[in-house]
């Protein structure tokens, strides 16, 4: 047991600031990217010839943390170095991993999840996209949804159907797609709350045999470590610490008898997120690329998002509002939506046996 | 940062469990691990093992008076590593930090006993042809205690880690306390609502129900907790936020 970092996984951190440090005011955050990635530092689990460290899933959500403590928009490294990256080092080819793993690696290629469909929410079995063979390799046509990031982003992660399959969840097939690919259209779904989503819309692009990731027709079996370290919560976890910090900073300009009258609650709140905090972090402490628990994934995410939701709550409820904190209004209700919505976590969780096995 | 458990950590909790396995109904589970010797293992461990035990009794026990009688124990041997910062707490509740946290490992426990019988209860029983558990109503309610309660575990545990490291966060034991307290209540309430009506008359279920609230007698209610918590959190805060 360990409720803080060790000093290999604190030493990283340290890296991470002294990078970014070393940036000029208002570079890009993609450019920051690029700044980490040159230093090896954005992936280090992954192996030395992929551009990473070779060190454990725990090193890197220490030096991923700091990149969001800093600022650094959680949801692009997530969706690209985790989701699109670690599929591809669970499952891609090895010419596929030494083509795409060392550019993401760098920071100077970006990746998106095109796995949800219009109507079908969460249940991403629920799949009309398909793929046909065509000239040795497939084309693909189907509409996407609820995509993060997407405009950033050189390549995708796209599931479709290759067969009708026995079940629902057999014949779904896993590929790479090129955004730049003009048979590609992508739609922002503006919001008004947070970033846009975007439709992408695939009408008939055709990608080669190489682009297939994993298994023919068994690629449903691979989704849940591939959105695995999405469904930490990692995203909300860095969200639910920066609305604290925030909150805090509020908290301390009120008047000493409010301050004295509310600080129980502060207490309460700065419990919930460290809570979530070493959920999460044990979540990826017991992982590795190929294997999560899904059940604690499950505590994890649920934490880490009903975190960043209490303190947006009760930072909305008590405390006047600043650009930062109306932020977290607005982006707190996704936290339990995007990345799986709670109700599947909830689930997990009440039907492990025994309950809490997981987080014991 | 991990929540694993050491070895001799693993091994004591095992011997914990073995040897509470001979309570009987109406035995003190204290009385048994002085007689297996697992009391004089701890004697020389940590808070966080002594959590770990004390977990365990309230998981297995659910004897309120168990949690004095490991005060009473600890108090009569001098030397351990454990501080001793509230001395004007009143003489019926506890009465340092390290009581404190205690209590609040034993409510986990309590805790955890609660959500299992209540899931087990949820997994047989059969309502207009589907398992309870099935039902969205049930499920949901047991998932969100066990995390609650997920959350309890891991501030009595983070809480003990640093006083026994000679660091303790002045907060830190009313806020794992009230977190335990508040989980236990949590907790008790789904195991009544899981049995239905059986759950207000049945012995064993009412037992769990009632020590929950014990806890409140004993620690303070969640609510006095974290406001302890609060202001002493605000108190070490520095002077210039």
């Amino acid at each position: 047991m360990r409720p803080e970092l060790d000093a290999a996984q604190a030493r990283l951190a340290d890296e991470v600031d002294r990078v970014l440090d070393a940036a000029p005011p208002g570079t890009d955050p993609l450019a920051l990217f690029a700044r980490l990635g040159a230093e090896r530092l954005l992936a280090v689990h992954y192996p030395a010839a992929f551009g990473g460290r070779g060190l454990s899933l725990a090193h890197h959500v220490a030096a991923a943390e700091r990149m969001g403590a800093r600022g650094l928009p959680d949801v692009i490294h997530i969706v690209t170095v985790q989701a699109v990256g670690g599929a591809l080092l669970a499952f891609g080819s090895a010419e596929q991993q030494a083509r795409w793993l060392p550019k993401i690696a760098a920071g100077r290629l970006f990746g998106s999840l095109l796995l949800s469909e219009p109507g079908a929410g969460s249940d991403s079995a629920a799949i009309r996209a398909t793929a046909t063979p065509d000239s040795g390799g497939w084309r693909i046509t189907g509409v996407k949804t609820w995509s993060v990031s997407t405009d950033r982003s050189g390549i995708a992660l796209c599931s479709a159907r290759t067969r009708a399959g026995r079940s629902r969840y057999d014949g779904i097939s896993l590929f790479l797609l090129d955004l730049t690919d003009p048979a590609i259209q992508m739609t922002p779904v503006p919001r008004a709350l947070g970033d846009p989503y975007f439709e992408v819309t695939i009408d008939g692009a055709y990608v080669g045999p190489d682009a297939l990731v994993g298994p023919l027709h068994r690629g449903w079996s691979l989704l849940p470590s591939t959105i695995g370290f999405e469904r930490a919560g990692f995203e909300c976890l860095s969200r639910a610490t920066s609305w604290m910090r925030a909150t805090e900073t509020e908290f301390h300009r009120l008047p000493r008898a409010a301050r004295a009258a509310a600080a129980g609650d502060l207490v309460r709140l700065r419990a919930q997120v460290a809570g979530a905090r070493a959920l999460a972090f044990h979540a990826m402490h017991t992982a590795d690329v190929l294997d999560v628990d899904e059940v604690l994934i499950a505590y994890s995410k649920l934490a880490c998002a009903r975190a960043g939701q209490a303190v947006a709550r009760w930072a909305g409820e008590e405390l006047a509002p600043t650009p930062e904190l109306s932020a977290a209004v607005d982006e707190a209700p996704e936290l339990t939506i995007s990345g799986g919505p709670q109700e599947l976590q909830l689930d997990l969780i009440a039907t492990d046996f025994p309950i809490g096995r997981a987080v014991r | 940062m991990n929540l694993d458990l050491d070895d001799d950590q693993r091994n004591l909790l095992g011997a914990v469990r073995t040897a509470l396995l001979a309570v009987s109904p109406a035995g003190s589970g204290w009385a048994v691990l002085r007689q297996a010797g697992v009391t004089a293992t701890l004697a020389d461990g940590g808070l966080v093992e002594w959590c770990l035990a004390l977990e365990e009794l309230g998981a297995s026990c659910h004897d309120i008076t168990t949690v004095r009688a490991a005060f009473a124990f600890l108090d009569a041997h001098p030397g351990e590593k454990l501080p001793d910062v509230v001395p004007s707490a009143q003489p019926a509740t506890p009465t340092t930090d390290r009581d404190l946290l205690l209590c609040a490992a034993y409510g986990v426990g309590l805790g955890r006993e609660c959500l299992e019988v209540a899931q087990d209860r949820a997994a047989d029983r059969v309502i207009t042809g589907r398992r309870q558990i099935e039902y969205q109503g049930t499920s949901h309610r047991l998932a969100e205690s066990a995390l609650d309660l997920a959350l309890a575990r891991i501030a009595v545990w983070h809480a003990a880690w640093y006083e026994d490291r000679g660091r303790p966060a002045g907060h830190a034991a009313p806020a794992a306390a009230a977190a335990s307290v508040a989980a236990a209540l949590t907790c008790a309430h789904t195991l009544v609502q899981a049995f239905g009506a059986a759950g207000t008359s049945d012995p064993d279920v009412v037992r769990r129900y009632r020590g929950a609230y014990a806890l409140t007698e004993l620690c303070g209610s969640p609510r006095s907790l974290w406001q302890a918590a609060g202001e002493r959190w605000l108190a070490a805060a520095p002077a210039s936020t």
